[in-house]
């Protein structure tokens, strides 16, 4: 039989709390003179995360995954990662953070095992092997190290089962909790085989570890928890949350809305797109970045001119890093003036 | 994972085989299997016609 954990007990019962935006309120800009091309990779990006002083161009079918920039003078530094099945190389590495001393990390959700990354001053970039992992942690997609020894993801790649945050001792190798998918329940009834698709969706954490947002990918909605995961405030879109219809387990004619997201202490910035699956990659619709509040209250809209598949925020520079990967481009966006009007 | 073989409007699940396509599409984070090796891959999303094929879990499928 299988276990069924006294935290999945708790956290079915977790607390719901509706979020009301009123769209007279909410500010639209329009993004133009704060706009940077700052560089054409010649292998097409997936995605971008500023990290100390360099820029780590995420990298889509190429030799490695990565290649680092200066975030100073936009200077190629390396490329990092090798892609392969050898002793030094990886098969799908992400990177992640630990809240407490804000050090990098690497895991790779084939090969196991999770990285520190040192050496960025001279911008080595040695990882050193700090901890084997259970496969269950391969459920996970994009986590957080709480401190030592608590990593919390969200749903990941090989997730059989309908959860939307975990949280792993990765010291003692055990499951702490698990989050199930709130609301969207019914779906599991309907038979559906693929969570990780049907559910996809992005995680963060705030720097103060006190709350957490989950943003949906075809489904209208940001979650935002508290510490414990016990309360949830839900944030739909204005029509609110179109039901995906589903065949044999499978979803059918989806719309894609969130694709990225971004957290400070102060803001969520959301990159946010409305539209069609089908449309995806084919048709360059330009991209929002949804700025929210931590209670949940949509403050800006922002329209870019760019078809943005990932982004990072730089807080230091108040800087909005972008990839626009069908276009191959990658912007910066200078927030400054955006985020004073707050 | 369980696959489903359609037959006009009749499905049957085939154990071993999978939705495949071999067409796709970058996407962050998203996962397809290719037709081609029957693998897993990442950061890609099937597009178009899907098909079966049957995993090879010693290279990763």
């Amino acid at each position: 039989m299988k276990r069924v954990s006294k935290w999945f007990l708790i956290f079915s019962s977790i607390i719901l709390i509706e979020s009301c935006t009123n769209p007279e309120q909410i500010r639209r800009v329009k993004i133009s003179g704060e706009r940077e091309q700052i560089l054409q990779n010649e292998v097409a990006e997936l995605d971008v995360t500023i990290f100390d002083t360099l820029i780590f161009i995420h990298k889509y079918s190429a030799e490695s995954f990565f290649s680092v920039y200066s975030k100073k003078d936009k200077r190629f530094l390396r490329d990092w990662l090798k892609n392969g099945n050898g002793p030094d190389e990886f098969s799908a590495p992400k990177l992640f953070k630990q809240l407490s001393s804000n050090n990098l990390f690497v895991y790779d959700v084939f090969r196991g095992g999770v990285f520190q990354v040192n050496d960025f001053f001279f911008s080595v970039l040695e990882i050193d092997y700090l901890y084997e992992v259970d496969p269950v942690i391969g459920l996970t997609q994009d986590m957080m190290l709480k401190n030592d020894s608590l990593l919390i993801g969200n749903l990941g790649y090989l997730s059989p089962e309908p959860f939307l945050i975990k949280g792993f001792d990765i010291k003692n190798k055990k499951e702490i909790f698990s989050v199930p998918i709130l609301d969207l329940n019914e779906y599991v009834s309907e038979s559906v085989t693929d969570f990780y698709t049907t559910f996809y969706n992005f995680f963060r954490l705030k720097p103060d570890g006190s709350k957490s947002v989950i943003a949906f990918n075809y489904f209208d909605r940001l979650l935002i928890f508290d510490e414990d995961y016990t309360n949830a405030k839900k944030v739909d879109g204005e029509l609110g949350v179109k039901k995906v219809k589903m065949l044999e387990g499978k979803p059918l004619d989806l719309v894609n809305y969130y694709f990225d997201l971004e957290v400070t202490n102060d803001y969520i910035f959301a990159l946010y797109y409305d539209q069609p699956e089908s449309e995806y990659g084919e048709v360059m619709k330009p991209s929002q970045i949804k700025i929210f509040d931590w209670d949940g209250v949509l403050i800006q809209v922002i329209e870019t001119p760019d078809y943005l598949m990932g982004i990072s925020f730089d807080e230091e520079d108040q800087t909005l890093y972008g990839v626009d990967h069908f276009q191959e481009k990658i912007l910066k966006y200078n927030f400054t003036k955006i985020l004073e009007m707050n | 994972m369980i696959a489903f073989l359609t037959i006009g409007s009749i499905s049957f699940a085939k154990s071993g085989q999978v939705n495949c396509y071999s067409e796709s599409r970058a996407k962050a984070g998203a996962t397809y299997y290719d037709c081609g090796d029957c693998t897993i891959k990442f950061n890609s999303k099937g597009f178009g016609a899907a098909s079966f094929c049957e995993t090879n879990p010693e290279i990763g499928g």
